[in-house]
């Protein structure tokens, strides 16, 4: 959870990334971010994040972003 | 011809009751189209604005596509931009413009107050425009007084200075485009694009132009799907969406993603792409995903309005080959120059530079710029004659098609937008707190990285960065140093900082 935080914490947005829960749905991330968010993720969880996951309800907070790399790992 | 909105009106008489634009919440017909727009281009006359900038500060939606046609029959060029431009650029462009007249929307005018300063323009709602009636007489006149080289559009794109430079586009540059970008496609009334560029860059103009032409419907994307490939692959099998004319790096997210192991397109029959290198892995799987489709490659720069070259990919195109840019449109000429102006030898590597009616008059109140990049064919002695030096390398192959090679400066391509490493830093240095900084671009990961020294750490930097510069341009990597390794002469030493960079990743 730390990383995560950490890494959503580095995009510089004027919210609190901790406790958003629309990050997604009020559009604070951009593609360009989603994008960014998969590249690092796969970076530091080492895994590959499949098509079917990158949904917008997995991205909408840290707590979906941790959920899902938990998810993944179980796999 | 000698108005482009001659196509759109010859298509409106031919299939009135077509769709022309959908966004999801609106859905324009043809008529609806013509109807609004020149109800809302005589309430815009009818306030006294002639042959001058109009600013269009609006959401990418089928509405400001009316916006803009209504600019046109006002015989107004429109310059736009919208909120996914941030606020110190759009600052610089309306300070740039100054014009006297701005059209918002009810989500854009709090932004639009905010950035406005000390401009006097006049504010108007657009859909405030839309019930007013057509004064059909003094649009006639507006139309009868134009001329083929008046500027439809200013677009602003990356400048070395930090500040954007603005390139123009006339009614003629238009018509020869439509043309070229018609022939090659071959849209058809049954056609439906599915748009990804947004309205503030010229590549919006491949679908826009082929409504106009060929009644082709443009049906807007929501931005927010170009982060989740299978969404975005759904809308396009939901929508039926036959044409794409998307940069690489939109196509590359959804085959890179491993999508088409859950789904496939299943509408396109043309795949457009360009403004940046398509990874050979990453065609083949489209290819391999999309039966019977046309897939082109397209290049250009703004200043040669929109696309100037193709390539249509064969069927047995060699894998792990790069894409060539191809050949150029008919009606446009290219030289490859070398550094001393000549013509370079067969296969050999010069800089395209391109002649032809498609070349843009030139940058918006900046003659200094123009006369640089617009200059005489050094080959022709005898008449005035202009050519735009790209400043792109390319060299020709066995079949005469022409192969990229890189930029002479230190101008990138990324998400599909030109970008001068210059202006990140020109950009990074207005930042309180930064004292030295430095870009580096990996081409081969398409990564941006921003060296700085400073006391801002680098969640700060991006932060403030989020503000001053396009997400395209924001740099993925940030790194602090407590000393910026420098030169004998004082200037900051790149070598050094790739030889750190590749330690580093």
């Amino acid at each position: 959870m730390e990383e995560i935080l950490k890494l959503l914490d580095s995009l510089g947005l004027d919210i609190d990334v901790k406790n958003c829960k629309s990050l997604v749905d009020d559009g604070y991330l951009q593609s360009l971010d989603i994008v960014y968010l998969l590249t690092e993720l796969s970076f530091i969880f080492d895994i590959k994040i499949p098509a079917g996951q990158i949904v917008p309800e997995n991205f909408n907070s840290a707590e979906a972003l941790w959920n899902m790399i938990q998810r993944l790992e179980d796999d | 011809m000698k108005n482009i909105l001659d196509f759109f009106e010859n298509t409106v008489s031919n299939c009135p009751d077509n769709l022309a634009v959908s966004d999801g919440k609106d859905e324009l017909s043809f008529r609806t189209l013509h109807t609004a727009s020149r109800g809302a281009a005589s309430a815009i006359l009818n306030r006294g604005y002639r042959n001058e900038a109009v600013l269009i500060f609006m959401k990418k939606s089928a509405r400001a596509i009316c916006a803009l046609i209504s600019s046109i029959y006002a015989g107004l060029y429109y310059v736009p931009i919208d909120e996914n431009i941030p606020s110190m650029r759009r600052e610089q462009i309306l300070k740039a413009v100054s014009p006297r007249l701005i059209l918002c929307d009810k989500d854009s005018l709090e932004l639009l107050c905010a950035d406005i300063g000390d401009i006097d323009a006049e504010i108007l709602f657009f859909d405030d425009l839309l019930s007013e009636k057509e004064d059909k007489i003094l649009l006639d006149a507006v139309r009868a007084e134009q001329i083929d080289l008046d500027p439809v559009y200013l677009v602003f794109t990356s400048g070395s200075s930090g500040v954007p430079k603005g390139v123009l586009c006339t009614h003629r540059n238009l018509i020869d485009y439509a043309e070229q970008i018609s022939g090659l496609i071959k849209p058809d009334s049954e056609s439906i694009f599915g748009m990804q560029a947004p309205l503030y860059v010229d590549a919006c103009m491949k679908e826009i132009l082929s409504m106009f032409c060929c009644g082709s419907k443009v049906e807007i994307i929501p931005q927010s799907l170009f982060g989740f490939p299978i969404k975005l692959l759904s809308f396009l099998n939901e929508k039926k969406i036959t044409n794409i004319c998307w940069v690489s790096s939109a196509l590359i997210m959804i085959s890179s993603t491993g999508c088409f192991d859950e789904l496939r397109p299943l509408h396109l029959k043309t795949v457009c792409f360009g403004s940046e290198v398509f990874p050979p892995a990453e065609f083949a799987l489209w290819r391999k995903a999309c039966k019977n489709t046309r897939f082109i490659n397209l290049y250009g720069p703004t200043e040669a309005t929109g696309m100037s070259f193709y390539y249509e990919v064969p069927e047995n195109f060699p894998d792990k080959t790069p894409i060539p840019i191809g050949k150029p449109f008919k009606n446009t000429r290219y030289l490859l120059l070398s550094d001393e102006n000549k013509e370079v030898a067969a296969g050999e590597i010069g800089e395209i530079c391109i002649l032809g009616t498609c070349l843009s008059p030139g940058y918006f109140a900046d003659f200094e710029r123009t006369e640089e990049s617009f200059v005489q064919n050094p080959l022709n002695k005898l008449w005035p004659e202009k050519i735009y030096r790209t400043g792109d390398l390319a060299f020709e192959n066995a079949d005469g098609d022409l192969v990229f090679v890189s930029r002479k400066d230190r101008q990138i391509k990324r998400m599909g937008y030109r970008i001068e490493l210059d202006e990140i830093e020109s950009v990074c240095k207005t930042i309180d707190g930064i004292i030295l900084c430095s870009c580096l671009w990996d081409s081969l990961n398409s990564i941006i990285s921003l060296f700085y020294t400073g006391a801002l750490s680098e969640r700060e930097l991006r932060s403030e960065l989020r503000r001053a510069m396009p997400l395209y341009m924001m740099p993925q990597k940030l790194t602090r140093l407590e000393n910026m390794p420098l030169m004998a002469s004082g200037k900051i030493d790149r070598k050094k900082l790739e030889t750190l960079y590749k330690t580093e990743y």
